[in-house]
């Protein structure tokens, strides 16, 4: 029975790259976050907990997933010592540097653990430095994993500048609603936060549309792979509606003096969460689609 | 050295998948698992009453702007002296980088299920004993020997054909120079050298 034309989907990047993206990306932001908020005089829970809640998700995305989605993980040893050009060797050089500036940054912040808090007072002079070099880290790993998607002309729906800065924005907006909720904050700092939550929704408005007008004027993958995101359900209600949406009008209404009532930057968190899930999981699953002969 | 290429005419292919086996048989591709190296696609387009239908023998296009070996993250797939995009079966990781930027569908994973059918088919003569990334070859052996790739010899319908690109004289520069010959989505800055006649 011969098969109406259709886009041909191939079998290659599944669910574990899209966790490996979205996780990445946020524990790169609260790494990234925490150093920030160390000028603003945080407290040592704050920048503590913050760093290490980006450990244990970047763990997940940077070893695990994408250790085991490798079909010969081990060449990959022969690959980083041989062709360090590669930018999936450059991601994971990100990923060591965010490791190692990370946990050497968070450890004089806890000078009374025994062992470890000596090391971390031995390294108390140089906190800033390796806070920099993980906060560093953390920033471009986003900026890095999605320009490897957008690299490849062959695949449109992901050949736009578009998509790595949807990720970094969209990976700092949920880890600055996610220490929001974490932390009780009030008064200035809970207007800061807001604020800066309501910049970067309305960013990531600004590109999510940019987005959608790359997709339908591009080619034929790209609109067809944006159609069908905008068709499935889950996607909608995920990403434009609560992803993008819901934290644009609740941070502005926080903003211009609506009342507070403590769920906002929980909810803001889960939402945030769904969306920037949605968005990294569709994309990548839309995207490869090939469509070479003609039509 | 040549600059092989290959024109394949859609006017004449029946779908008869005798390439796709010539190819199984040759170069051992795990069609236990449904996947091959090449297989005609059956399309069918339009609405009734204006419908049509052909088919598509799909292979690696073997381009001169490789998007595959572009992301390669080992340098696992490289290009040979005659042109050919290979696969170094030693050093790919299996990170399906290239599966996914290949606008083609022209690659598959020889996972391991793949590999152990292969030792128990094929035996001490098995090809693939390693995972890895597989892909059209050009039968790049056959032509070393001055014969023709598996799935140009065994076409029924002489719907493929295979030649230097760089020789006036062959028939496939002759199909390609004359603009009979097209290749899929020139827009993607590929320059496959595969043609197709429509």
């Amino acid at each position: 029975m011969a098969k109406p034309m259709h886009l041909e989907h191939q079998e290659a990047y599944e669910w574990p790259v899209s966790v490996y993206l979205f996780f990445g990306g946020f524990g790169g932001a609260l790494i990234a976050l925490a150093f920030i908020f160390h000028f603003f005089a945080a407290t040592q829970p704050m920048i503590g907990l913050s760093v290490i809640s980006g450990l244990v998700l970047f763990a997940i995305a940077g070893m695990f997933l994408v250790f085991f989605d490798l079909e010969r993980p081990l060449n990959a040893v022969y690959s980083l010592n041989n062709f360090t050009k590669s930018g999936i060797s450059w991601d994971v050089i990100l990923i060591v540097l965010n490791y190692i500036g990370a946990i050497l940054y968070v450890l004089p912040e806890y000078p009374n653990l025994p062992i470890i808090g000596g090391i971390g007072q031995a390294l108390a002079p140089f906190q800033l430095f390796f806070g920099a070099i993980g906060a560093s880290a953390g920033f471009l790993f986003p900026i890095i994993s999605g320009g490897l998607l957008a690299g490849p002309e062959s695949i449109p729906l992901w050949h736009t500048p578009a998509l790595p800065l949807l990720y970094l924005v969209t990976s700092f907006e949920l880890g600055l609603a996610f220490i929001g909720s974490l932390f009780p904050v009030s008064g200035l700092v809970f207007t800061a936060f807001t604020g800066g939550i309501f910049a970067l929704s309305l960013l990531t408005f600004g590109i999510s549309f940019a987005y959608l007008e790359h997709t339908h004027n591009g080619p034929v993958e790209a609109k067809e792979g944006m159609h069908r995101m905008l068709k499935t359900f889950r996607f909608v209600l995920l990403y434009p509606l609560l992803g993008v949406l819901f934290p644009l009008v609740l941070s502005a209404y926080l903003l211009f003096g609506g009342a507070v009532s403590g769920w906002e930057f929980p909810a803001l968190a889960a939402t945030l969460f769904l969306g920037g899930f949605a968005v990294r999981n569709c994309v990548i699953l839309n995207g490869i689609e090939t469509y070479p002969w003609p039509y | 050295m040549a600059s092989y290429g290959m024109v394949i005419d859609l006017r004449s292919c029946v779908g008869c998948q005798a390439c796709s086996a010539a190819c199984a048989l040759e170069n051992q591709t795990p069609y236990w698992s449904d996947k091959w190296r090449t297989k005609v696609k059956d399309i069918q387009t339009g609405q009734y009453p204006n419908t049509g239908r052909y088919f598509v023998p799909t292979i690696c296009m073997h381009c001169e702007e490789p998007a595959c070996m572009t992301v390669c993250p080992s340098k696992a797939t490289f290009k040979n002296d005659d042109g050919f995009v290979l696969v170094n079966y030693d050093t790919c990781l299996g990170c399906k980088a290239c599966m996914a930027a290949c606008p083609y569908g022209a690659r598959y994973v020889y996972d391991k299920n793949d590999v152990r059918q292969a030792k128990e088919v094929y035996g001490e003569a098995a090809q693939h004993t390693k995972v890895h990334i597989d892909k059209c070859t050009f039968c790049q052996d056959r032509i070393a020997r001055g014969m023709e790739p598996a799935c140009v010899s065994t076409c029924p319908t002489i719907s493929r054909m295979v030649g230097d690109l760089d020789d006036p004289a062959s028939a496939v520069a002759k199909a390609v120079s004359s603009g009979l010959a097209k290749p899929l989505r020139p827009d993607l800055g590929t320059n496959p050298r595969v043609y197709y006649i429509f």
